[in-house]
């Protein structure tokens, strides 16, 4: 500790040294410390300590052996792996050690030498080779006094000749091995790009991470990650630099900007420079500036420098694909891949041609349909977006179709486009309200929206690059229309990147308000004056006179909440209707309650009364020019809503607001007040509506956004040419030319787009691509899937979204927070399910807060790949030894409290789990693959690495080895058949707390109540002996048997008591559907299904009997019946049912064609005389004896079934019939 | 016994007397009604759901685990554990009681049933079901509220929808008759969710139902053959109805107000008393009429209704004006243990109280409760009964009134309100009034006083507070106001 701080100060000492002479020399720095330095891997490779030292990882946990010299070590363990591979951010311990003892906690992991995806990466050809290991470059780039190596190596203290203001760095660079080294003294040295913001280098391998260490911004900012590798291994920054921005007066009006990459990881991102930090050689002013690489007494080393300069502000406004920048943009990324995922993003192919191959392999992007855009979108800002729109939506894919064109020229274009649109209708906006602003906003940053979104909360940050942009959407939209929007956006976008996020009730409007929040609503333009009247009216005739108002004020639509009141006013709009064309116009009038139109003091329409809203429409002549309208309006009570609408001559059937102006002439009579506030507000002008469809159709819109009149989809007269024919496509023409030509639309793209668009087209169509493991990942990159997910290693959340992803419940760790690796999920899920979720989302993790979302559409016709690609049968399924109704009761007793515990950490429906809640148990059996869950259960960790869920059958024996020996084949197979019944599954033992059993103690006990699997009519009847039953007094029918406990009537005596109880006990049969007796038509005539009461048998109750057990009596036909039931204890098994029903006949005319079914299933045997095996599976059997004097029964196969058919025999006196039953 | 009984009264009168000087230590509901409270076995779970005395004296009580028990001596000044013995189980949720020839019939969810007791042994043996012609679907709203037998012999059961909204299964929001034979008469629709069900002393038949999809608020409703009570969830089952009660009424338009339905729909029969939510309570209970001749104190053949949220009971007075029943309810007596579920008056003139709070909260803190209320033989100073007249009301007080408070029309005050009738859930009090009370006339006998009321609202509950008024004897009301429901105005 001591001597650490002894060369902290030392360090400062030495820095301030800096500041005041420059570099100093490596001689006065060896001299100072007396440490041992290694500046080649070479020197250092028989040092025992080099040896040891380095990266260790094993499944879920990684160490940074650090090396203090003189076998000392600091040992970095990290849960869930290393730093930027896997680590977990939070578990993390540090333990000082010397060489064998490390050596032993490291014996069972692998040794790893990472290498930076950046590394050797290529300059792109608008970059400058700053140094490539020639003499030449050297001589070129840098300042004199710059050294190299003998192996071509620069080495530490130059400057460089060439300055930069906006740029891209690319840096490898290698830290000498100083293992006595401490602090500031261990490999120092640092870029200062534009000589002005040092980016430090520095052995920092293992340490805490900050701001004076590798990857940290001296003196300003840590690094969001230590990534720094080993000493004496090769590592790379990659910097982006946004230089500050200076007014004409050299004024700063933006700070710097600064992206920075330590091999390969974002650890600053987009960080504001405020300064220069301490040591720069250069004040910051609008001049660019050079590289500077200090000297600070340690041989460091570097090579492969190059520098991109860039245009930050065009950049920042390219065309944002999530999955082009996080996966096609790196070194070694795929370029061609890269291309054809823009080729779709872009939507390309809606105006040039590919051919059928090409077609198939791109995931085209449509553009949002415009249907009734003006019912969506504010007209204002459609009109500022389409004159600019990277502009205003900086990474919009919508290209600028008029960039080449003078301002005037574009207004002439422009205008009359966003008239045609606005034509379909306009928006009405309404206040915001805090409350839902504060749900929106915990929405927002919860269910998942921030996954591809930046989130809003001013602390977190995001790449830019793989951020969606929301920008101005107060601007945009309405409440009304962007919650409509949320509540499905495939009805506007229907390719579904977006994709809809099942938001209930309230949400997206909760949403919609805050990300409206910052909506300035002075801006709104008024076209109504009203007053408002504080009055309880039925009737028009009651209307108020204007004397008697309470307050007055203008609204930009028919907005019956400037009311700011429920019931009980009354409202009067007033303005001047433009009319262009004289003719004949229709007007819809609607409202809850009264309403009224008046059109130059006359009236047009009235909806009068008390009533919920409903229109009323009329038609009346107008001429052309201005008229005077008024619409009457009160609200007595109850819900409150006004609509006008008009159509026309020209006009379709629309809202009326867009032409109503406050005054006669809107023109004059603005204010100067108005005039600034709204001097470039959009006033509608129906004139240039027919313009702007043409130019709509004309100048590409068109190709690209469907808009329907009529139901008929404008077409697009724009052609480009075709990409089918490899040969002749230019790659450095049209939209991929460096300025785009007149008429060619402008995308804004970046380089690296522009490459991989240019690669690709030269690229023949991959062959691989159609395969599914190839698709699945195509998809996965255009659907941002990967932002998500993981899966081959590939996504999943990036470093700084990853705290983004919440959960109601911490200790679950990761698997409680982010969304699940997709490895092998068709070998998991059923392909109905993994369909299920694809189509419709999911939300099966109740403590995952980020919401699976609806994709539908290409994705979930993604399932068969999924499952070609992924879906395994190899697991053992044993042969189980009982029948299934005894396998259930042994998976419930496995699943239960005293032996597995499954229930520890899984709830059970809707019955919480004793610890974490982890996924509910009744979904496994419906959500998962049978053959999958057999080989999960026996090694977790292999399916799910990092998983809670332990392993219960450590080294092929179960923790319970008192159930079938401990075998974890059948024992899985028991829980697995337990489990099928969803969520009719019996509740396992040890979950609820404090049931309230009923005990047949002396006597029976009866429970009449809503029961599973029988009708709601069910009579549960529980035995002293431990045998149960559900008779069914709908179906005059024994329903259900079983053992054990009876029933838990817990569900029922607490609280409401809603849903079906199950049966407590284990070994449920489930028997007769319907009564067993029954007149057939015909002796091969199927039994009847509907319901006995139905058909008319009339349920009379029940008898105690001596024993107070109940007789069930009923009749049908021309007989009473009573079905006596009793339990039968036995010595060596279960207790048996032994049933007595007695017909007795009402008259002495008996029925014919009577008959006794006294069983079905798949198969019934003769076991021996009057004993019958009832096979109701290929596995599960029981028996049943039956005794009718005189009579044999028949076994018959009807509709795939087997029956055990007594044709009863006609007779005038009562007829018993006998029957045991064993199971 | 009587001698005692008159000492006590003294003491009281000694202690009213001076109540009367010291306005801090006004009377309160305990001194006129007090409160015994029944001592359950233990490890019982007596969810009272409803009650009937049987003739060998024991009071029978069902409840909502399927039990039937029998309390020897109800009327007993102690009513101890030992007195219970139970006499079935098993059965669903009984919520109707009603005996003939010494067997009990019960209305379960499901049937309803008569059970005997053949061996004599104080168990029930024979559990018979006398129809099951209504269906259950599984769902917990399913309620079903028996009454008492009518004097055709008729039993009439109220059966609640299947859930707030609709009705999965025949005659769920149905009111339906069960006659002697076991036949099922079909009887009203409009049925939401009831409380309770009973007869007035002329057999008129009443239900309560509650605060919900078109019902405004809790309310008191006159079941009569071929009406139509308000929510329109269950109207599809006139299709199996063969027309016994004519054909389905005209749907009411939600959002609209109740009397504004009931002029334009003949079927529809609209609520004889509002309770105001909240004021009176928020789920109202069971009924029973006051059918023992002054046993119980001055109210005779008045109606007295259950809240189970405030665990109260309430008192209602009903006229019939224009051919329909309305009136007034007041606040009766506060502070039973439990929801107050089913009420049961006996001949002599004691009311029994059952409560639960199981899945709707109420005041009453315990999980149940068995009560009684007994009459002290001391008469309160209440607003007896509230008549309509065409330009006001006339107020008949149990005491004389001072002439001078009860003279000045400051002594009063009046708001007027209704509630929208609409399909969504309750509603708010809507289109307030406040009338002015241009006269308080007292009759010469210092019992009645006549209010003239600018004006009237029809359609509206009308809330009088009268805090001013004093008995001759200079006692304030025991409850200062009154809601009378004023569907429609004498002429």
């Amino acid at each position: 500790m001591l001597r650490t701080v002894k060369l902290c100060t030392l360090s400062l000492f030495c820095l301030a040294f800096c500041h005041i002479a420059g570099d100093i020399t490596p001689a006065v720095a060896a001299d100072e410390s007396k440490n041992s330095v290694f500046i080649t891997p070479k020197e250092a490779a028989e040092n025992s300590d080099f040896k040891i030292q380095g990266e260790y990882k094993k499944e879920g946990q990684g160490i940074q052996v650090v090396a203090l010299g003189k076998d000392d070590f600091q040992c970095v363990i990290y849960g869930g792996g290393l730093p930027g591979a896997g680590w977990d951010l939070k578990t993390k311990r540090v333990i000082e050690l010397d060489g064998d003892t490390v050596l032993d906690l490291v014996e069972d992991h692998e040794k790893v030498d990472r290498k930076s995806p950046t590394m050797g990466a290529k300059p792109p050809a608008s970059a400058v080779m700053m140094f490539d290991g020639t003499k030449k470059s050297v001589e070129e780039h840098w300042k004199p006094g710059a050294r190299v190596t003998d192996d071509g190596l620069l080495m530490e203290g130059l400057t460089s000749i060439d300055t930069f203001g906006d740029c891209s760095i690319h840096i490898e660079f290698r830290l000498p091995f100083m293992p006595e080294a401490r602090g500031q003294g261990r490999a120092n040295s640092g870029i200062y790009v534009q000589g002005r913001y040092e980016c430090q280098m520095l052995d920092s391998f293992g340490l805490e991470g900050k701001h004076n260490e590798c990857g940290g911004i001296y003196t300003t900012k840590d690094p969001d990650l230590n990534m720094c590798f080993p000493p004496l291994s090769w590592q790379t920054y990659d910097i982006d630099i946004r230089s500050a921005r200076f007014d004409d007066a050299s004024q700063k009006t933006e700070n710097a900007r600064i992206t920075v990459r330590l091999n390969g990881v974002i650890v600053q991102n987009d960080v504001e420079l405020p300064k220069p930090t301490p040591g720069s050689q250069i004040k910051e002013d609008p001049s660019p500036g050079p590289i500077h690489l200090q000297n600070h007494g340690n041989p460091v080393r570097y090579r492969n420098i190059w520098v991109q300069p860039r245009d930050f502000t065009s950049l920042t406004s390219r065309p944002i694909v999530p999955g082009f920048e996080r996966f096609h943009t790196g070194p070694n990324a795929d370029l061609a891949a890269g291309g054809n995922l823009l080729l779709g993003e872009l939507n390309c192919t809606a105006c040039h041609q590919v051919d059928g191959q090409r077609k198939q392999q791109i995931l085209t992007k449509q553009a949002p349909r415009l249907n009734d855009v003006g019912k969506r979108i504010d007209a204002n800002y459609l009109l500022k977006f389409i004159a600019d729109p990277h502009a205003i939506k900086p990474g919009t894919t919508m290209p600028n179709l008029f960039a080449d064109l003078s301002s005037e020229e574009q207004r002439k274009v422009i205008e009359p486009i966003t008239h045609f649109l606005a034509s379909t209708g306009n928006i009405a906006h309404s206040p915001i309200d805090r409350a839902s602003v504060k749900k929106g906003m915990k929405l927002f940053h919860e269910t998942g929206c921030v996954a591809c979104h930046a989130p809003q909360d001013g602390e977190s940050k995001t790449p830019s690059g793989t951020t969606i942009p929301l920008i101005h959407l107060e601007e945009k939209y309405s409440i009304s229309s962007l919650a409509e929007f949320l509540r499905n956006p495939h009805a506007i976008r229907p390719s579904g990147r977006m994709p809809i996020f099942n938001l209930e009730k309230e949400e997206p409007v909760d949403l919609a308000h805050y990300l409206l929040r910052d909506r300035d609503e002075s801006l709104d333009d008024p076209r109504w004056h009203y007053d408002l009247f504080h009055v309880a009216i039925q009737s028009l005739a009651d209307f108020p006179k204007k004397e008697t108002k309470v307050s007055s004020g203008k609204s930009s639509s028919l907005d019956v909440s400037v009311a700011d009141k429920k019931d009980q006013f009354a409202l009067q709009f007033s303005g001047f209707l433009k009319i262009e064309k004289e003719g004949d116009y229709r007007f819809h009038l609607g409202s809850d309650d009264g309403s009224q139109l008046i059109i130059d003091g006359k009236s047009i329409v009235e909806v009068d009364g008390i009533h919920p809203h409903s229109v009323k429409s009329e038609s009346t002549k107008l001429t052309a020019g201005m008229h005077n309208i008024v619409v009457n309006y009160y609200e007595y009570g109850g819900e409150e809503s006004l609509g006008l609408e008009i159509e026309g001559p020209g006009i379709s059937r629309r809202d009326i607001t867009p032409l109503v102006f406050l005054s006669e002439n809107p023109e004059e009579t603005k204010s100067s007040e108005d005039e600034t506030k709204n001097d470039n507000r959009f006033v509608f002008d129906s004139n240039q509506v027919e313009q702007g469809r043409q130019l709509f159709s004309s100048v590409g819109c068109a190709a690209c956004h469907e808009l329907k009149i009529d139901n008929k989809r404008i077409d697009s007269e724009l052609k480009a040419p075709s990409l089918a024919a490899m040969d002749s496509v230019k790659t450095d023409a049209g939209c991929l030319a460096a300025e785009p030509a007149a008429k060619i639309p402008a995308y804004n793209l970046s380089d690296p787009q522009k490459l991989a668009l240019a690669s690709v087209l030269k690229t023949k169509p991959d062959p691989q691509a159609n395969e599914d493991v190839q698709k699945i990942h195509q998809s996965m990159v255009a659907f941002n899937c990967y932002a998500c997910h993981s899966r081959g290693g590939i996504g999943g959340p990036e470093q700084s979204r990853n705290p983004l992803f919440l959960t109601t419940i911490p200790e679950m760790g990761d698997e409680g927070r982010v969304p699940p690796p997709l490895d092998g999920v068709a070998d998991k899920l059923t392909e109905n399910w993994l369909k299920h979720v694809l189509n419709n989302g999911a939300k099966d993790r109740p403590y995952m807060k980020t919401r699976m979302p609806k994709f539908g559409g290409e994705v979930a016709k993604l399932t068969e790949s999924f499952v070609a690609a992924d879906q395994k049968t190899e697991a053992t399924i044993p042969e189980i030894p009982e029948a299934v109704h005894r396998a259930k009761a042994t998976g419930r007793e496995l699943v239960g409290g005293k032996s597995l515990a499954c229930i520890k950490c899984h709830t059970f429906g809707d019955i919480e789990a004793t610890g974490i809640q982890a996924i509910d148990l009744l979904t496994m059996s419906k959500r998962l693959r049978e053959d999958w869950f057999y080989r999960y259960l026996q090694d977790p960790i292999k399916y799910r690495p990092g998983t809670r869920m332990p392993n219960v059958f450590p080294n092929g024996v179960s923790a319970d080895r008192k159930i079938y020996e401990g075998d974890p084949h059948k024992q899985i197979s028991a829980m697995w058949l337990y489990l099928a019944d969803g969520n009719k599954a019996s509740v396992p033992y040890g979950l609820l707390p404090d049931p309230i059993e009923l005990i047949a103690e002396n006597e029976p006990i009866i429970y009449r109540n809503f029961l599973e699997d029988v009708s709601p009519r069910g009579i549960g009847v529980g035995y002293p002996e431990k045998a149960n039953l559900a008779y069914d007094a709908n179906h005059m029918a024994l329903r259900l048997i079983w053992h054990g406990a009876f029933i838990d009537a817990g569900k029922h005596w607490r609280g409401r008591g809603q849903g079906n109880q199950r049966p407590l006990g284990d070994h449920i049969i489930k028997l007769e559907e319907t009564s067993p007796l029954a007149v057939l038509p015909a002796p091969d005539a199927p039994w009847p299904q509907e319901p006995a009461k139905q058909r008319g048998y009339q349920f009379l109750g029940y008898q105690l009997d001596e024993y107070r057990r109940p007789q069930f009596l009923y009749q049908f036909d021309n007989y009473q019946v009573t079905d006596a039931l009793q339990a039968v204890a036995n010595t060596d098994r279960e207790s048996d049912f032994r049933r007595e029903l007695t017909l007795t006949p009402n008259s002495n005319s008996s029925t014919k064609n009577l008959y006794f079914r006294a069983a079905v299933g798949q198969k019934i045997e003769l076991v021996r005389d009057n004993t019958y095996r009832i096979w109701y599976g290929p596995d599960s059997s029981y028996q049943v004896r039956i005794v009718i004097d005189g009579v044999e029964p028949t076994i018959r196969n009807i509709s795939n079934q087997a029956e055990l058919l007594y044709s009863l025999p006609e007779q005038s006196g009562p007829l018993k019939i006998i029957q045991e039953i064993v199971w | 016994m009587y001698l005692k009984f008159l000492f006590s009264f003294a003491l009281l009168s000694v202690f009213s007397s001076s109540l009367m000087a010291d306005e801090k230590k006004l009377p309160t509901e305990d001194d006129y009604y007090p409160l015994t409270t029944f001592e359950v076995p233990e490890n019982v779970v007596l969810e009272a759901g409803a009650f009937q005395l049987m003739p060998n004296g024991q009071l029978a009580v069902s409840s909502r685990r399927g039990e039937i028990w029998m309390i020897d001596q109800p009327f007993a000044k102690e009513v101890k554990a030992s007195q219970f013995k139970r006499f079935a189980h098993g059965l669903h949720e009984v919520l109707g009681l009603a005996e003939k020839d010494g067997s009990l019939f019960a209305t379960q969810r499901g049937e309803l049933t008569r059970i005997q007791d053949l061996d004599n042994d104080g168990r029930g043996d024979l559990f018979q079901t006398i129809n099951d012609g209504w269906e259950i679907n599984g769902d917990y709203h399913e309620y079903a509220f028996g009454s008492k037998f009518d004097k055709d012999g008729n039993l009439w059961v109220v059966l609640c929808l299947t859930g707030s909204f609709s009705s999965q299964v025949p005659y769920r929001g149905w009111c339906v008759r069960i006659t002697p034979d076991g036949e099922l008469l079909p009887t009203c629709s409009g049925i939401r969710s009831p409380g309770g069900i009973a007869a007035d002393a002329e057999g008129n038949m009443f239900y309560t139902d509650n605060q919900g999809p078109w019902n405004g608020t809790c309310s008191l409703k006159n079941l009569i053959p071929g009406k139509f009570m308000g929510h329109p969830g269950g109207n599809t089952w006139y299709d199996i109805t063969n027309g016994a009660i004519g054909s389905k009424p005209q749907e009411p338009e939600s959002g609209s107000r109740f009397v504004v339905e009931a002029d334009k729909i003949p079927e529809y029969e609209p609520p004889c008393i509002l309770f105001p939510y909240k004021k009176m309570g928020q789920s109202a209970s069971g009924i029973t009429c006051d059918t023992s001749h002054g046993k119980f104190g001055p109210f005779a053949k008045q109606m007295f209704v259950g809240d189970q949220t405030n665990s109260t009971v309430m008192r209602c007075y009903l006229e019939k004006i224009k051919g329909h029943f309305q009136g007034a309810c007041f606040p009766f007596r506060e502070g039973f243990g439990s929801g107050t579920l089913p009420l049961e008056m006996t001949e002599q003139g004691v009311m029994f109280v059952g409560g639960t709070n199981r899945g709707w909260g109420s005041r009453g803190t315990k999980p149940f409760a068995i009560e009684r209320l007994n009459w002290s033989g001391k008469v309160p100073f209440e607003v007896h009964e509230m008549h309509a007249l065409p330009d006001g009301f006339e107020l008949i007080f149990t005491e004389p009134v001072d002439p001078e408070t009860a003279g000045n029309t400051d002594s009063y005050s009046m708001t007027t309100y209704t509630y929208i009738y609409q399909a969504s859930y309750g509603s708010p009090e809507v289109d307030h009034t406040e009338p002015k009370i241009t006269s308080a006339t007292v009759s010469q006998d210092g019992k009645s006083v006549i209010l003239k009321i600018d004006k009237l609202q029809r359609g509206h509950v009308h809330e009088l507070h009268l805090d001013g008024v004093q008995s001759a004897k200079k006692l304030p009301l025991l409850h200062k106001e009154a809601y009378y429901t004023l569907n429609y105005i004498p002429e």
